[in-house]
């Protein structure tokens, strides 16, 4: 399960890139009609907030999932023929994977980042027609 | 000697939440203002 959402997570990471270099061009680079690029930004914003949310939101679940597998590790942790490597309840785990330096942090604010991007582009071609 | 076991709850800090808390923010802001136009449209009250 968990291994599953990590990688649904990813997956929604690439869809907001794929995303979000297809739909930005479209507003920067063409000759459109203000009022076609003010729908594409407005439709383009929602979407890419839905992206990015559901994939910020994979991560409590796997943090959830995290938990969980420490207990599963820990079930038999007093019985001295229970002796395992431990991978989700070693120390260093948390540390490696919850360090302010892992790359879905950094993406969670370059979303926002083009986040800020689409809302301006809303307001400016909003402003431009109305 | 052995560490203690690290639980990630106890590793988190208060700017692990703050991408989820704006993006929520601004998801359920877009919501709010797209059903107001769209009231506004049906309604035929919008000023534009």
């Amino acid at each position: 399960m968990r291994n599953g959402y990590l990688q649904g997570q990813w997956q929604r990471v690439q869809m907001f890139l794929v995303f979000n270099t297809v739909a930005l061009p479209l507003i920067f680079g063409t000759v459109q009609p203000e009022q076609v690029k003010l729908i594409i930004c407005v439709v383009g914003l929602g979407i890419h907030m839905v992206i990015l949310q559901a994939t910020l939101r994979a991560d409590g679940w796997i943090q959830f999932l995290d938990a969980r597998m420490i207990n599963l590790e820990q079930l038999d942790d007093e019985d001295p023929s229970g002796v395992r490597v431990k991978v989700f309840s070693h120390p260093d785990f948390a540390g490696k994977r919850y360090s302010w330096l892992a790359s879905r942090k950094a993406f969670g604010f370059f979303g926002l980042a083009v986040s800020a991007v689409w809302v301006w582009q809303s307001i400016h071609y909003f402003r431009l027609l109305f | 000697m052995s560490r203690q076991s690290t639980d990630p709850t106890t590793e988190r800090h208060w700017w692990d939440e703050l991408p989820l808390k704006i993006s929520s923010a601004l998801l359920y802001s877009f919501a709010t203002v797209i059903a107001v136009v769209a009231l506004l449209g049906i309604l035929g009250k919008l000023p534009f």
